[in-house]
């Protein structure tokens, strides 16, 4: 196959069925990730059991279009209510809302959803280079450069998640743990199991990933009173959003630099749109002439970090489909999607399934145009749903929980899983300990397991002695295991201090300037 | 204080995962494999997570977490919690032996009425949400929903 060929052969696949299921994806994931309180990993890990009986073609990209649209419609509550949808869109409503709050919610929201689609766009152009060159190289990987690929990954997810690393670390190798239930990878013995016929397989995934970010969500809840859930004080009209065309032009170079920030934090393993979107709101303050405008309701304010959070995406895809790792928690939850329908993601799907890739391309990029399609004439509609008492969508988010894990295999011990890892999920909220790297460890951690047994029973090397020793002589995983140290040590040397969502402030600047003197900064030149 | 209670429930685990892969290790020569042992890399894990949980909780005792011990725990919190666990529990074994339907009714109930709905709300809405739900999943996505063991045996 032709190294275009890779970008046309999915057209095969997106028929009208595909083309409306993105469309639903999208739209559900923009609804989702407008809803404070549920973000998109939560969408897509609800909604991965409704896509059993669907091809893997549709269920991809349905969930594709979930991801993109869950990523930007964070930005509708946050521009409209100063409450992030989704922790992502947290940077936007710092200039979102004091806009909103002079009776231009429209501009806000038409800007958040441009730089939005100009961010997702940009990174799957981005995903769709790169990605192929990335799995060319890891095609000739073997067991122990897979390993040092996985471990490297695991790392960084514990060094960027919220809170402490050490905590991050501890989490994830919970999570090493937990995977190890089940058949050993090479000699087929059960591990853990306790006689039960339920634990032979392992812990589904799929099951732990709705208990961790769905049904722990519910539980955390039900501590709020029903004012801190309910968003009923949505005063704001949304109208005009295509006003923000007229300010694209002049927002080119913030809109480029920031969605280039977000595919670079995207293609790290972990890192995700918070960090993009803090990053690109910094770097823009830095770099702009009118920082001290921001905060007050620049589109500037908006566009940068909208368009990076969007701009995760292609990034975070980048890594799971040329190495097989996720990029993010909501990537990690995909490769669960990818796997109930017997496609591993990875370096191999470009030999294997370039239809299955080149559709994955075609997908994102009509994901984002469809964000644009959605949102620009239907934020009105959508912030309505804001109003939408919150007991009846936990009550209905719990529903799903249950009925979507039953779904899965039609067992009463996956939905005890769910429950059981719920259980946990919240508690670890609860001692500010983060979940995702259990997310991660549960995908990557059968990947590590089974590379090192392979290795270690193919190559003469199988006691511990000798594996330092291939590891110290294989360049590519030395210098995995060398960057694992890094990571882990930065924050003993660097006295590093931890990035946590409590930390920002959200400086709700309640309109008090003149609603004439600061819309666009640039604007004033 | 947290920290050295979940460095504590993670040294209590680590110890666990150590007792509990005796039953497949395998001994003599294969002790030590890496390739031959199964216990070996859960055991590298629990050990390594040993060790991290050691350090945790020298940190939180060297900042003094110990000394002004004040575990405030909100019961009203901790009962709904409690609630809601129970209700989820009820609707899992529900599902299994009074099938969808009826479990999910009640217990869609229960829950819209412990989250602060009235009992008007919960009444419309669990029955809305029950049928949309099937529809959703029966009928759309063809995923056969639980009918429930009591119905299975009386029939």
């Amino acid at each position: 196959m032709g190294s275009f060929d890779l970008y046309l052969v999915g057209w095969q696949l997106i028929d009208p069925q595909v083309f409306i299921m993105i469309f639903f994806g999208t739209l559900l994931g923009i609804i989702v990730g407008a809803l404070p309180g549920l973000t998109a990993t939560m969408a897509v890990s609800i909604i991965v059991p409704l896509t059993y009986k669907m091809s893997p073609v549709v269920s991809i990209l349905m969930l594709l279009g979930v991801y993109c649209g869950g990523n930007y419609g964070g930005s509708i509550s946050a521009c409209l209510i100063n409450i992030p949808g989704t922790p992502s869109a947290i940077m936007t409503g710092l200039d979102g809302h004091p806009l909103a709050r002079r009776g231009k919610a429209g501009l806000a929201i038409g800007m958040a959803t441009l730089a939005s689609v100009i961010g997702g766009l940009f990174s799957v152009f981005i995903l769709a280079a790169f990605s192929p060159i990335i799995a060319n190289i890891a095609l000739k990987f073997k067991s122990l450069e897979i390993f040092g690929v996985a471990l490297f990954g695991l790392s960084v997810i514990a060094y960027v998640s919220p809170g402490s690393t050490l905590k991050g670390i501890m989490v994830g190798f919970f999570g090493l743990l937990v995977a190890t239930i089940g058949f050993d990878p090479t000699l087929g013995v059960s591990r853990f199991g306790f006689g039960s016929t339920n634990l032979l397989g392992g812990i589904d995934f799929v099951s732990a990933m709705i208990g961790l970010f769905g049904m722990s969500e519910m539980l955390a809840n039900i501590e709020k009173t029903k004012k801190e859930r309910d968003f009923g004080f949505l005063q704001e009209k949304v109208t005009k959003t295509w006003d923000a065309l007229k300010y694209i032009r002049k927002l080119k170079a913030v809109l480029l630099r920031s969605s280039i920030v977000g595919v670079i934090i995207g293609a790290i393993p972990g890192a995700g749109g918070t960090i993009a979107a803090i990053t690109a709101y910094g770097l823009q303050k830095k770099v702009s002439k009118y920082s001290h405008l921001m905060g007050q309701g620049s589109l500037e304010g908006i566009a940068a970090p909208e368009s990076s959070n969007n701009a995760c995406t292609g990034g975070a895809m980048t890594p799971l489909l040329s190495l097989g790792i996720p990029g993010d928690a909501v990537t990690a939850v995909l490769i669960g999607a990818f796997i109930i329908h017997g496609i591993v993601p990875g370096p191999m799907m470009y030999t294997t399934n370039p239809d299955m890739v080149s559709a994955i391309f075609i997908g994102m990029l009509l994901a984002n145009i469809m964000i644009l399609l959605i949102g620009m004439p239907g934020a009105k509609y959508i912030s309505k749903l804001l109003k939408i008492p919150s007991q009846i969508l936990n009550s209905l988010i719990i529903a799903l929980c249950i009925i979507g894990t039953f779904a899965i295999k039609n067992s009463l011990f996956d939905t005890c899983v769910m429950l059981v890892f719920g259980g946990i999920g919240y508690l670890l909220s609860k001692a500010k300990v983060p979940k995702a790297p259990i997310v991660l460890a549960l995908v990557l951690g059968p990947i590590m397991e089974e590379n090192l047994r392979r290795w270690a029973s193919l190559a003469e090397g199988k006691y511990w002695t000798e594996f330092v020793n291939a590891v110290l002589t294989n360049p590519v995983t030395l210098s995995m295991v060398l960057a694992t140290l890094a990571v882990l040590l930065a924050p003993v040397i660097m006295k590093k201090k931890h990035f946590s969502e409590d930390d920002i402030q959200f400086t709700s600047t309640t309109g008090d300037t003149d609603p004439n003197e600061i819309i666009f900064a640039e604007k004033k030149k | 204080m947290k920290d050295f209670v979940f460095s504590a429930i993670m040294m209590a685990l680590s110890l666990f995962i150590f007792i509990a892969s005796e039953a497949f290790a395998a001994k003599g020569n294969n002790a030590l494999s890496l390739a031959y042992n199964p216990a070996f890399y859960p055991r590298v894990l629990a050990f390594s997570l040993f060790i991290m949980a050691c350090v945790l909780m020298f940190q939180s005792i060297r900042k003094g977490s110990l000394k002004n011990v004040r575990i405030h725990i909100d019961r009203q919190k901790l009962v709904k919690v409690l609630k809601l666990f129970l209700i989820v529990l009820l609707y899992i074994v529900g599902i299994n032996y009074a099938g969808y339907i009826i479990s999910s009714v009640i217990c869609i109930f229960l829950s819209i009425a412990i989250y602060g709905g009235s009992r008007k709300q919960a009444f419309v809405y669990c029955i809305i949400i029950t049928v949309a739900l099937y529809l959703i999943f029966q009928i759309g996505f063809r995923i056969p929903l639980p009918k429930g063991d009591i119905f299975e045996y009386w029939r």
